[in-house]
């Protein structure tokens, strides 16, 4: 169904450049490896011996100039400029490995042993240190393989990414799959904290997420999808939302390894009080400049994206929400509109309002933790970055005409069918389980639903109460518990929903349409 | 004078925690001091520096000003006052802060050095005769906050312009432990108006007041009606706003033609985009009918659109899919698509009437209005 080429002459240029700029940044990472004082948070300085790696200055002076005049040549000429700072970041990561490798040598035979500011000196909490010629190496191999991809494009290779393998993503993604990855995927990323808040293990993340993104160019449906004006500050947010999530989760590590250990926590290292001015409001300057600057560049870039005339009898298909309300849109495809667009998210209001109230746990006041604060932290970021990110990402990229789920590298077909026959739970009751009739009356069809719903709300605060909130009963009391397991429950009627939907095909668990009441 | 810290310094120490402008504050007292005996006659600006003033030395001379103001026959003492004891005074205002005495200071501690500061930043600066010397023994040993000029916290600052607002308590506190000398000569308190009389005054305007108007209570009452009676009109003009007296509203009938005019299984999308309604003819209950189907998606009201290849309507809002009949099966729509009224004209053409629905739902499709039996 693919009609249009995967890869142009554009398109080529583009990723050559993508595949620079990932040269680029790998080189950087390898020199800083290398090169650099590598004290981590919280590590301390003091009895070492003062560092004697250096980089050399012929090198730091043929890097800059080779970034230098490629940057000017940019002016000039693309192709030239490109060769220029390809060039530049081959020296730069071929040397620093080389160097990273010297030094461990150097300090291996005239080295006497004694801590140094040569040594990485790893937060606590996060392992060992790295070995600084190993991953230096690791690094400007990444260098030059994105180098010389970016420079196979350049000289006109075209290679795109295996039909088999996007084959593969397609088939393996669909709405059922999706989530329930992201919900592993966030269970993994709370259980395998310590390994994950490692910055080698961050840095190989980006380089594979760029590798993928770079590969993924190359199918022109994935392309089309991405590149929407729309869509790109979607990209952005995948970045931004993983860079401070990792952040506040490396921060959280280390505090509660230091805690553990009776040190004081990172933020009781930084100083109490900062000044407003000119601390505080220098950077605020500066973040305002640089935000005014870029969001001017952008919209010059980028023209924002108009449609058609809003018309009452056509929509455009797939109709979709501003960015920030497609996790509501995706809820509204497994609730009642009153549900789902009045009574879910003014829960979620009411919840953050309540917060502090419900919230008996004083630990956490002021610095980062997980493991003294693991329910607050879990409960808000499940509902933070899988069932409002996650469903935001899905519902860009995933969700396509007539409201289909659509793999990455599918081609959006108007036509493709879904077969799907939605029923009710009095169908299911009724009809397929004691093979007769509905019965007439509302409340008799309806009971099994509503006796459902009314036990969900009644019988499982008990069971919670008695499997796990003792202890938070005792302290906070009967009152403010009951308004956190129906806060809880709420927050968990919308999963609880979508895997019914998908395993199931249920519609609504109470359907009274006569009276404009489903749930 | 010469060697004012730079920017870079004065943020380095407000970073470590210290005064931001200790130097500059040193040197104030000095100013404020040293030239005072020189002219005696003008102890409220003493700081013929060459620079404007800062904030701290203006609240001291402001501060020496106000004290020496009620005290005119110290005056002329002053110019009987040597050198030495003004100098004696800068001194004498080194207190003990609480980081030097390892506690905190008591109120009794706090009240005494406020009335000493108040003595004795008069007594630098205006040097009455009895109060200088005074100042200078007993005033070094009471523990007090430093003088005005000195002040680097600004709680400091608000705590001696608290303890020397006048407050009648603080006097006899003061009195008995730090300074009486200087308490007595320096710090006259100017006369305090007759409490009797004021009250005695604003009792008789309250008085005239009440007699000549209506009681209190009787305002209260009138303004809340006054104010339930506006909230009533402009909810009643809200409501009327509502019942317009002419309704500027297209017909809401239209003809689409003769029955003959429809295909068996076609669905008739030329009224869509004007009218909103498909006409659709089709076997619904084994009966072969005409019926016309609401665009409004009974999910959120998006438009869906029919798909030809798969016989069915489909929102492309959310996905809910309903069947040629209009009955939904697919994604979250509730119940199925609306019917409008049919009828067949005089003419024999077919009359669309968008003012009358029938949901399936309310078992309103068996009613003969909703469709038409071909």
């Amino acid at each position: 169904m693919n009609h249009h080429p995967d890869l142009t002459p554009g398109v080529m240029a583009g990723l050559s450049w993508f595949y620079l700029l990932a040269a680029i940044i790998n080189a950087a990472a390898a020199g800083y490896i290398s090169y650099s004082e590598l004290v981590s948070e919280g590590a301390s300085r003091e009895g070492l011996a003062p560092k004697t790696r250096k980089m050399p200055g012929w090198l730091k002076n043929s890097t800059w100039a080779f970034y230098l005049f490629g940057g000017l040549a940019m002016l000039v000429n693309m192709k030239l400029a490109f060769w220029l700072l390809t060039a530049g970041s081959v020296v730069l990561s071929i040397f620093s490995a080389a160097d990273a490798a010297f030094f461990a040598e150097h300090s291996a035979e005239h080295g006497d042993g004694k801590p140094s500011l040569d040594d990485h000196q790893p937060a606590v909490g996060l392992g060992g240190p790295i070995n600084r010629a190993i991953i230096s190496s690791v690094w400007a191999m990444c260098a030059m393989v994105f180098g010389i991809m970016g420079a196979t494009y350049a000289l006109g290779a075209e290679y795109a990414m295996p039909q088999v393998f996007r084959d593969a993503i397609d088939s393996a993604s669909g709405p059922t799959s999706f989530f329930t990855l992201s919900t592993l995927a966030f269970i993994a990323l709370i259980v395998y904290r310590r390994f994950l808040s490692s910055g080698v293990v961050a840095w190989a993340g980006l380089n594979l997420s760029l590798l993928f993104f770079g590969l993924s160019m190359t199918d022109y449906d994935f392309r089309d999808i991405v590149t929407k004006p729309d869509n790109v500050p979607i990209i952005g947010l995948i970045y931004l939302v993983a860079y401070f999530t990792w952040l506040g989760l490396r921060r959280a590590v280390i505090n509660d390894a230091r805690m553990a250990r009776g040190l004081p926590n990172l933020e009781e290292l930084g100083a109490e009080k900062t000044l407003t001015w000119p601390d505080l409001v220098y950077t605020e300057l500066i973040a305002l400049v640089i935000g005014t600057v870029a969001l001017i560049l952008w919209a010059i870039a980028l023209q924002a994206p108009l449609e058609q005339p809003a018309s009452s009898t056509q929509a455009p298909n797939p109709s979709k929400a501003p960015w920030y309300f497609l996790g509501l849109q995706e809820m509204l495809v497994y609730f009642d509109p009153w549900m789902a667009g009045v009574v879910l998210p003014t829960f979620i209001i009411i919840g953050f309002m309540a917060m502090p109230y419900i919230d008996t746990n004083k630990a956490g006041n002021g610095y980062y933790t997980i493991r003294q604060r693991l329910f607050a932290y879990t409960t808000f970021q499940y509902g933070f970055l899988v069932l409002w990110v996650v469903l935001i990402l899905l519902g860009t990229f995933l969700r396509g005409p007539n409201w289909n789920f659509f793999g990455p590298y599918e081609y959006w077909d108007l036509h493709k069918l879904e077969p799907l026959n939605n029923v009710n739970l009095s169908d299911i009751f009724w009809i397929q389980w004691l093979r007769q009739s509905r019965p007439s009356a509302i409340l008799l069809r309806e009971a099994p639903g509503i006796l459902l719903t009314v036990g969900y709300f009644t019988l499982l605060p008990a069971l919670m109460y008695l499997a796990f909130f003792r202890k938070y009963v005792a302290e906070a009391g009967i009152i403010r518990y009951s308004v956190l397991a129906m806060l809880l429950l709420f927050m968990a009627s919308l999963p609880i929903k979508m895997v019914l939907r998908w395993t199931i095909n249920l519609k609504y668990i109470v359907a009274i349409p006569e009276y404009f009441f489903n749930i | 004078m010469a060697d004012r810290p730079n920017v870079k310094d004065i943020l380095a120490k407000a970073r470590a925690g210290q005064a931001a402008s200790a130097p500059a504050g040193e040197q104030a007292p000095a100013q404020a001091s040293a030239p005072a005996p020189a002219a005696p006659a003008q102890p409220a600006a003493p700081v013929p520096t060459g620079r404007p003033l800062t904030l701290k030395e203006k609240l001291a001379a402001a501060k020496a000003t106000t004290a020496a103001a009620p005290a005119p026959p110290a005056a002329p003492a002053a110019t009987a006052a040597a050198p030495a004891p003004a100098a004696k005074a800068a001194p004498a205002v080194k207190v003990p802060t609480p980081a030097e005495l390892g506690r905190p200071l008591t109120l009794k501690e706090k009240l005494a050095a406020a009335k000493a500061t108040a003595g004795a930043a008069p007594a630098a600066a205006a040097p009455a005769a009895g109060a200088a010397p005074a100042a200078a023994k007993p005033a070094a040993a009471a523990r007090e906050l430093p003088p005005l000029a000195e002040m680097k916290d600004p709680k400091d600052l608000a705590e001696a312009l608290r303890q020397t607002a006048a407050k009648p308590a603080a006097k006899p506190a003061a009195s008995k432990s730090a300074a009486p000398a200087a308490k007595k000569e320096a710090l006259t308190l100017p006369p305090r108006p007759n409490k009797n009389a004021a009250m005695a005054a604003l009792q008789g305007t309250r008085r005239r007041f009440m007699i000549g108007t209506i009681p209190t209570v009787a305002w209260v009452i009138l303004a809340w009606t006054t104010f339930t009676a506006a909230l009533v009109a402009f909810s009643a003009m809200l409501g009327r706003f509502f019942f317009p007296n002419v309704l500027a509203e297209p017909p809401s009938t239209i003809k689409v033609g003769p029955v003959s005019q429809f295909e068996p299984g076609e669905v008739n999308e030329r009224w869509k985009a004007e009218w909103g309604f498909w006409i659709v003819r089709s076997v619904y209950n084994g009966q072969d009918m005409l019926y016309a189907l609401s665009t409004v998606c009974t999910h959120l009201g998006c438009p869906p659109n029919w798909l030809a290849g798969e016989q069915k309507f489909k929102c492309p809002c959310h996905g809910s899919g309903f069947y040629v009949s209009g009955v939904n099966f697919e994604g979250p729509a509730p119940r199925p698509l609306e019917r409008y009224k049919l009828s067949v004209g005089d003419d024999g053409q077919i009359v669309v009437d968008k003012a009358q629905k029938y949901q399936e739902e309310l078992g309103q499709w068996t009613d003969p209005d909703s469709f038409i039996p071909v």
